[in-house]
């Protein structure tokens, strides 16, 4: 007990640790270490990163790979010999030629449909974007994003400005609160597909903010669960898996609109079921001849699970200009959903 | 404390202090996302202070501050947010419950991360500091920029409050 304390002083310091032991923070380490290497680092970091930096994306949001962050990190963490799950699931999702924070957020990918299984029907499946975070909550940034227009001109949202008021991670679940209890109703103006992928695309972009995995979801509103969001089973947003939810492609970098200066485009991104054929091809802004072509196949395709590809393309002498870059996983489920995005060359 | 670098200094920073400046920013905040993202937020600006700091003792009660005025930027927003929200969807959301009390609602029991969301954000503030980093009042006072004597009246209208709002779980004192 403090000198002076009262009794009620210990009590109310016993409340006060009581309480904050129940709060687990995630490890943020790597996020930390991140930022500080492109916001400045140290001197003999800055060295290293012009001399390994594969390619200078000037606007737009991108994404960056693990390899290419681990060698961007400050000597001094890199030798940290205890790197946290959580915190290195963050590093792949976040950039490293932004200054700010990049989230990610989730949308519907073009008219493409892919065939889902049982009576459920048709939804369109989800692409992810990294959007520039210029607020300090990165969670309520995503919320509003989600309702903005995508910088892909293939997608699109489906969420109503203004539903989505708050989503925060408590005790081993995400608690995504809506504005009114009347979004549990379907709305007239919006199809039961498009009112699935909207639920979907907020369970997603709310999960990837956090950080930690497909955790459980519960809608509230009021103070009180939703049993259904938009007319959707929230059981069935919760549990809708991956390979039903997801474009089975997604380029991740570069994002739509990107400016590549430099010899050597590196293409990345994440699609399932990545065997032999699946690959890119790059074609000039205004005719359909491929420039490029080449295998984005990865060792060990899984069909059950999401894998990152990487590729780079020597574009030195490509001229300056306008371009698609179209990437296409071996086999869809209906149909191949291919995901492109325009990028130029300076 | 020894003299270290930037980056080194950094680490044993977020070694020794990460998780209970989360906690504080979660007492303030009542979100954990948001308070992870505000003491990173710290973080990063320690790091870019550091030859400013000079002596490395500083960096610590600089880390507290930052948390604790990036805190308040979060609040704010949110409230703005909300300004924004309500104006826009005009009066069937008048009728709804603010943010606050959504957030109340969802505690079904009534803790101290709950509790201090009825008390004003400088009362709200000064316990945090006083009964979860145990801060004396004139590091309290240099934490929050304000004179011991209003840390003391905060404390104490402070604590005064919460006891009543925790009455209940409160044990009598022949039990304690």
């Amino acid at each position: 007990m403090h000198p002076d304390e009262s009794r009620d002083d210990a009590w109310l310091r016993g409340e006060f640790h009581r309480s904050a032991d129940q709060v687990q923070p995630a490890d943020r380490i790597a996020e930390i270490r991140q930022r500080l290497a492109h916001d400045g680092g140290t001197v003999s970091d800055l060295g290293a990163r012009r001399g390994l930096r594969p390619v200078v994306l000037a606007v737009g949001a991108v994404a960056a790979t693990v390899i290419a962050a681990s060698v961007l990190l400050p000597r001094a963490f890199t030798s940290d010999p205890t790197p946290a799950p959580v915190a290195s699931q963050t590093l792949t999702e976040s950039p490293i030629q932004l200054r700010d924070p990049a989230i990610p957020v989730y949308y519907a990918a073009s008219d493409h449909v892919t065939q889902s299984a049982g009576s459920a029907g048709k939804l369109t499946p989800l692409a992810r974007e990294f959007h520039r975070d210029d607020n300090s909550d990165r969670m309520q940034a995503a919320l509003r994003e989600l309702s903005s227009t995508p910088s892909d001109p293939d997608y699109r949202t489906h969420v109503p400005a203004g539903m989505v008021r708050g989503a925060s991670k408590q005790k081993g679940r995400i608690v995504i609160r809506l504005d009114s209890p009347d979004r549990s109703a379907a709305p007239a103006s919006m199809t039961d597909f498009d009112a699935r992928t909207a639920g979907l695309q907020i369970v997603y972009t709310v999960r990837a903010v956090v950080g930690e995995g497909r955790m459980p979801v519960e809608f509230r509103s009021a103070g009180r669960p939703l049993e259904s969001v938009l007319g959707v089973p929230t059981r069935v947003l919760d549990s809708t898996v991956d390979s039903m939810a997801l474009a089975p492609v997604n380029l991740t970098s570069p994002a739509q609109g990107d400016v590549v200066r430099g010899d050597t485009l590196t293409l990345t991104g994440r699609g399932w079921d990545l065997g032999p054929g699946s690959n890119y091809v790059i074609t000039s802004a205004g005719d359909a001849a491929p420039l490029r072509q080449g295998s984005i196949a990865v060792p060990d395709p899984s069909p059950h699970g999401f894998q990152r590809f990487e590729a780079r393309v020597d574009v030195a002498d490509l001229p300056a200009g306008d371009y698609l870059v179209s990437v296409t996983s071996r086999q869809g489920l209906a149909e191949l959903l291919p995901d492109t995005k325009q990028f130029t060359i300076r | 404390m020894p003299s270290w670098d930037a980056d080194s200094g950094l680490e044993q920073l977020y070694r020794d202090h990460w998780t209970a400046l989360v906690r504080t920013a979660h007492f303030l905040l009542r979100d954990l996302g948001a308070a992870e993202e505000v003491v990173q937020d710290a973080f990063v600006s320690v790091h870019g202070q550091w030859a400013r700091l000079r002596d490395p003792d500083r960096a610590l009660p600089y880390l507290r501050r930052a948390v604790v005025n990036k805190s308040r930027s979060v609040l704010r927003h949110r409230a703005v947010a909300e300004k924004h929200l309500r104006r826009g969807l005009g009066e069937r959301l008048r009728d709804a419950p603010d943010a606050a009390q959504d957030v109340l609602a969802d505690e079904a029991r009534t803790d101290v991360v709950t509790a201090l969301g009825h008390l004003p954000r400088r009362q709200r503030e000064v316990l945090v500091l006083r009964y979860y980093l145990d801060l004396s009042e004139a590091e309290i006072a240099s934490t929050l920029g304000v004179s011991r004597g209003a840390v003391k009246s905060h404390a104490s209208r402070g604590s005064a409050h919460l006891r009543d709002l925790l009455g209940a779980d409160r044990p009598h004192p022949e039990e304690s």
